[in-house]
């Protein structure tokens, strides 16, 4: 694994130390750029620029269906799941520099995560824990400054046993003629926790508190590549552990116990780089960290090509990840632990996604220019969780 | 043998800000950046989705997505 991620350094390194800046050149051959006259803005390079300047809406909308399999791990938990999810995002550039953005969601979760094989009638005291609705909404403002965009997010969350009020500010700038792009993000969740236990008895209502400053640089290298860099940290205080989940100890079922404090730290690397105007590669490396022992490494490799006239784009995605297992993490326990979880999410595995997405761009929806797109994805733990989501959506300006 | 992660930050700076004053794309280049397939999550809706799907069933958080911790009891 070490050796692989290396290769991918070195690969990046290779194809960026100071490429000499050749021309590119159009598929007949002319060079790319040359017919742009002085003045012309191309598409802003790196942002993907999504809006017609004649049309300030935006409305997308995606669906996901999502289906976990329980096929191993601990003995005594089922964790079969589906998840129905849609989302709904709705932008108004409200004035040259103003634009105002609303975002509903709706998750529908029929899960067994609190289904005991061996504990049959716990179950209907969980109430609505076993099959529950997350609904939530947020409004986002975005204000333009000289090369500077400012952003700020709140809203809120709620589910059957969970309440989240979250708020978020932001900032990106562009410096060097657009070639270099920094971030900045601030969010913080104020959560309450529903104290349903396994065993269905209710306790006190729990606070959870998340903190998460994210700081990125995108740096254009060549007029084919470009990479980024992003520094994540996350610091949770409260209760972290799932209130519904439980260990063995000795052969007698007893509550999840975890420390009340967690800092998560990641690094991540991104490279995109084309190879001509139909086909590009992207390749992502992530370093994660954390004080309760979890340290995670993703492999995130992309593969993108257009069909025909392009009006099609495929995008083909294979992803590694493997993680050790959190200090508190045992199968089963033999005494009682100051901090003690059973949850294989928090063990040690690997990973492996495979996925695949089809976007039909240009195309007529609902009375206006779009896009759809489709996608499949699979992913299989060793650990015997195995998932599958099928997504689906469209975006139209107006 | 790991690589020690303070030497690693040191090495992905260092090729970041090398990069950086290596070479400029000119105004007239950048059309190609500019295609959706040069954009790192130019289906921002998707990313978010995929990240909202595996960060609760990975210890790990952060760098392909805006998702963060906390917010709902999946995290």
């Amino acid at each position: 694994m070490q050796l692989i991620l290396r290769c991918c350094l070195v690969l990046m390194c290779c194809s960026t130390v100071c490429a000499e800046d050749q021309p590119l050149l159009e598929d007949d051959g002319s060079i790319l750029g040359a017919d742009l006259l002085e003045g012309e803005a191309p598409k802003e390079a790196g942002t993907g620029l999504s809006y017609d300047h004649e049309k300030r809406q935006q409305l997308q909308v995606k669906l996901l269906a999502y289906n976990q399999s329980d096929n191993g791990g601990i003995e005594q938990v089922d964790e079969d799941a589906s998840i129905f999810e849609t989302v709904i995002v709705y932008s108004n550039k409200v004035s040259e520099r103003d634009t105002l953005s609303v975002r509903l969601l709706n998750d529908v979760v029929s899960s067994a995560s609190i289904k005991r094989e061996h504990n049959a009638q716990y179950r209907s005291l969980q109430g609505g824990a076993s099959g529950t609705v997350y609904t939530n909404a947020n409004i986002g403002w975005q204000h333009q400054v000289e090369n500077w965009k400012l952003k700020l997010n709140g809203g809120i969350g709620k589910e059957y046993a969970y309440e989240s009020i979250n708020l978020g500010i932001g900032a990106i700038g562009e410096f060097n003629e657009k070639n270099t792009t920094v971030s900045i993000n601030l969010q913080s969740f104020t959560d309450t926790v529903r104290m349903i236990r396994f065993n269905g008895v209710e306790e006190a209502d729990e606070d959870r508190d998340s903190l998460t400053l994210e700081i990125g640089v995108t740096q254009l290298l060549t007029p084919r590549s470009l990479m980024s860099l992003t520094l994540h940290h996350s610091m949770q205080d409260g209760f972290l552990a799932t209130q519904f989940n439980s260990v063995f100890v000795g052969g007698i079922e007893d509550y999840e116990i975890l420390p009340d404090t967690r800092d998560r730290t990641s690094l991540t690397l991104r490279y995109k780089q084309a190879l001509n105007q139909r086909m590009a590669w992207e390749a992502g490396l992530r370093y994660y960290t954390d004080d309760w022992g979890i340290d995670g490494e993703t492999v995130d490799l992309k593969y993108f090509q257009y069909l025909g006239d392009r009006s099609v784009l495929m995008e083909y995605n294979y992803r590694f990840y493997v993680q050790s297992e959190a200090d508190y993490y045992q199968e089963e326990f033999s005494s009682p632990q100051k901090y003690q979880t059973s949850d294989p999410d928090l063990g040690d595995f690997t990973g492996h996604m495979f996925g695949v997405k089809s976007t039909f761009k240009q195309r007529r929806i609902f009375g206006q220019t779009g896009e759809w797109d489709v996608g499949l994805n699979y992913y299989t733990r060793d650990n015997g969780l195995d998932m599958m989501w099928l997504t689906t959506g469209f975006k139209i300006n107006f | 043998m790991r690589l020690p992660r303070s030497r690693l930050l040191v090495l992905l700076l260092t090729v970041l800000l090398f990069s950086a004053s290596c070479t400029r794309v000119r105004f007239n280049q950048k059309e190609l950046l500019g295609d959706d397939m040069m954009v790192f999550d130019h289906d921002e809706m998707g990313s978010d989705l995929q990240n909202h799907v595996l960060t609760p069933r990975e210890g790990s958080i952060g760098g392909f997505s805006s998702v963060g911790a906390g917010g709902c009891g999946c995290n």
